[in-house]
């Protein structure tokens, strides 16, 4: 059971620790931060039985920890991390640099999504995961799914949104990741039972207009929409999914992310006005809510098999 | 006045060498037209839209403006409310978001110069006096800082006067403080001086810790020497900058290329031309020279304050004033063709306390520097933290006249701030200031579409 600290900004701290040791391939018993960069009384709702324990300068954390593990895109300063390095280096400690995927400038890259046929996948259930943007936090739902499959044994194949891709990726060249999530990664899931992929199509709800080839190929059974925290415009958002997914808008997903003043990732730490279809990505029961729903609408009675 | 109908279409008709044109705000959209067009367009300005349309005329410009407004041009009311965007967000912004501080180290000053609103005994501003930040309300402003920053990435630290180097081992101490404090973020560090206090240690300093420094140096010899004065003594300070200016390029020349910047202050009759062959002369870059107009009146610091002056020396045509990121950003304007949201605030205001915070030597915080420092527009302090009510006040300045705001041609240009609004007589910012600045506004986004109509196409 390890105790790392997780050196990174707060947004990624915050999409991070909440599936930290389910992500990673060890037991993590607590994760070590920095204060700078969480407030104590922020807490997910949703989170599990880790501990977070908060110091102020890096050192402590270092000495505290067990090894430490920076996601940075260079929005840390080179010095700070050379510092790291050396402290860590003279406590005899280990230590990983992970790049931080999750940019508001980041490109959307085509991916291998696209090179599943429809027709291979045809008699098998798809959750299609659709984000308006890094705000909307694609990540927690992409790894609650891997995480709840995985735990009721059906074997699920998954293509995740290029940010959340990246990171695993990292995470995988640094021999961290869980298995599940490493085949998923190294593309050696075969003769699945579910296909779930994941799209981010930037802020604008417009742009899934631009995968309409892809939800023709792989018309989704149950649609997940991530939205950030100001988005309301369910009926507008109804009638895109209808006519451009070609399917029900099941469940939006909202996170407590906003883009402000056309820079700022701006965290809102207020309650989420919700309606019935509509759940909170940091609540306590969001995972329970959304398995239900997906399992109501997708499983079938024994003896009826999905053809087409 | 005359009275504007209230269905009167919102754009600009004016003539310009000799050609008239037609700006319509809805669609963002230059047209050059003919005369008979401009005529039209004057009645319609005058009538509104319903009686035009009821004139039912015959004429072929006639069926033209009607055209134009059939296209979805030539619109009215598009904006309902004014209110500014991120006023839903203030409270989590001024919470998480703080990112650039200005603290005012000292408010004495070495020098004096012509145009200071503080050295010339000015009845409504503060003037020069020995008094310097003490090290706890640094400390604390600091702490406040990393507090309020939690979801930004890059903060500004900026340091002020009076004369900031006059306070130098605070600027240490509060660097050092910082840089131990604030781990995983950049820190960009900035200071305004005049330049006449810097010593190799100084600059080695600022090297070190990477400064953007601005210093006030207004021209060539003579100029510099007619503005700003030293203090005490009265003499000259030209020779004394140049020699500190030629340090900085001794120690370190890169970073005098990439880290130092010119504010020269030019005041009404003198011919900014030979201030600009003064530092091409002495090898700075036109990008590292921010020219300031003053007013003997008191301090304006207003660079469309100074186009707007020059384009009343003459009478066509533009002077040579325009900057690589000035350019760009008319551009930018003009090119957007989004249409206004319903719900609208101008541009120019920043959001007080998050893009910019101004703290003084007792801890007071304002919006930034430029404005007055009078407890009425102080939006908080250090040991209470902000005046969330009086922030959010400030960041709708647009309110003050949202009446006129909806119906302003140049509104997509308007960059009206606070600065523009305050009172000092009333201690607070009012509509009235506002209409006066409203104007010249006005008369800049005028003079931005003419210089657009020069680039892009011939006349």
């Amino acid at each position: 059971m390890c105790k790392i600290f997780l050196c990174t900004d707060s947004y990624a701290l915050r999409t991070l620790h909440c599936s930290l040791d389910y992500v990673l391939n060890v037991k993590v018993k607590e994760i070590i931060v920095l204060k700078e960069n969480y407030k104590k009384d922020e807490v997910c709702k949703r989170r599990s039985d880790i501990k977070i324990t908060v110091y102020d300068t890096i050192y402590e954390c270092i000495l505290n920890s067990e090894w430490t593990i920076i996601v940075s895109n260079s929005n840390i300063p080179a010095k700070t991390i050379d510092y790291i390095k050396q402290v860590s280096h003279n406590m005899k400690k280990g230590y990983y640099f992970i790049e931080n995927p999750w940019n508001l400038e980041s490109e959307l890259n085509d991916r291998l999504i696209f090179s599943i046929k429809g027709s291979e996948v045809s008699t098998l259930p798809i959750i299609a995961q659709v984000s308006l943007g890094i705000l909307s936090q694609p990540y927690f739902t992409e790894i609650a799914l891997n995480k709840k499959f995985s735990k009721e044994n059906i074997k699920v194949r998954q293509i995740f949104t290029d940010e959340t891709n990246r990171l695993l990726n990292e995470l995988n060249k640094c021999e961290l990741l869980n298995g599940s999530l490493s085949n998923q990664i190294d593309n050696r899931v075969k003769n699945f039972d579910i296909l779930c992929y994941s799209i981010n199509v930037g802020n604008d709800i417009y742009s899934i207009k631009n995968y309409i080839h892809l939800f023709s190929n792989l018309k989704p059974d149950y649609l997940i929409l991530q939205t950030d925290f100001r988005f309301n415009n369910y009926d507008l958002a109804n009638q895109i999914v209808k006519y451009w997914c070609f399917s029900d808008l099941d469940i939006i997903l909202k996170s407590h992310y906003t883009l402000s003043d056309q820079k700022y990732k701006l965290y809102c730490d207020e309650q989420l006005s919700l309606k019935e279809n509509v759940l909170d990505i940091e609540s306590a029961e969001v995972e329970e809510n959304l398995f239900r729903s997906i399992f109501n609408k997708l499983s079938l009675p024994k003896g009826i098999f999905r053809i087409s | 006045m005359k009275e504007i109908p209230m269905d009167c279409p919102v754009f600009k008709i004016f003539y310009y060498k000799d050609n008239y044109f037609l700006y319509d705000t809805y669609t963002n959209s230059i047209f050059k037209i003919l005369k008979s067009h401009f005529e039209e367009l004057y009645l319609l300005q005058n009538i509104g839209i319903s009686n035009y349309v009821n004139l039912n005329k015959s004429t072929k410009e006639y069926n033209d403006v009607l055209h134009l407004i059939n296209k979805g041009m030539l619109k009215f009311g598009f904006i309902k409310k004014v209110e500014h965007p991120e006023t839903c967000n203030i409270k989590f912004l001024l919470d998480r978001c703080v990112n650039d501080i200005t603290l005012q180290v000292t408010r004495d000053c070495n020098f004096k110069c012509r145009y200071c609103l503080y050295a010339n005994d000015s009845k409504t501003e503060r003037n020069h006096e020995d008094i310097n930040m003490c090290w706890e309300t640094a400390k604390k402003t600091i702490d406040f800082l990393y507090q309020h920053s939690i979801d930004v990435d890059t903060v500004n630290i900026s340091f002020y006067g009076g004369e900031p180097l006059l306070n130098f081992d605070l600027i240490v101490k509060t660097v050092n403080y910082a840089s131990e404090k604030l781990q995983t973020k950049k820190v960009h560090y900035n200071m305004t001086i005049n330049g006449s206090l810097l010593t190799d240690n100084i600059i080695n300093f600022l090297i070190l810790h990477n400064f953007d420094i601005s210093i006030s140096l207004d021209g060539p010899q003579k100029i510099q020497n007619n503005h700003r004065k030293f203090l005490r003594t009265g003499g000259d300070t030209y020779d004394t900058v140049i020699k500190k200016i030629n340090s900085i390029r001794r120690l370190s020349e890169s970073y005098f290329m990439q880290h130092v910047y010119f504010l020269p202050v030019y005041l009404n009759d003198e011919n900014y031309q030979e201030v600009y062959d003064f530092f091409e002369k002495i090898g700075v870059m036109k990008d590292k020279v921010t020219p300031i107009k003053a007013n003997l009146g008191g301090m304006d610091y207003i660079l469309s304050e100074w186009k707007i002056h020059n384009l009343n020396k003459k009478k066509n045509g533009l002077i040579k004033g325009y900057t690589e990121n000035e350019i760009s950003k008319i551009n930018k304007i003009i090119n957007n063709k989004n249409l206004l949201p319903p719900c609208w605030h101008h541009n120019g205001q920043c959001i007080p306390g998050v893009q910019r915070v101004f703290i003084d030597v007792y801890g007071i915080m304002y919006p930034c520097e430029k404005i007055t420092e009078n407890k009425s527009f102080s939006i908080g302090n250090i040991q209470e933290g902000f005046d969330v009510e009086r922030i959010i006040k400030f960041l709708n300045v647009g309110k003050l006249t949202a009446t006129e705001c909806k119906k302003c041609w140049a509104m997509r240009f308007c960059e009206g701030c606070i600065s523009l609004c305050n009172d000092i007589d009333l201690c607070d910012i009012t509509r009235d200031r506002k209409l006066v600045s409203c104007e010249k506004q006005k008369e800049k986004a005028l003079y931005d579409i003419k210089s657009f109509i020069d680039r892009t196409s011939k006349l």
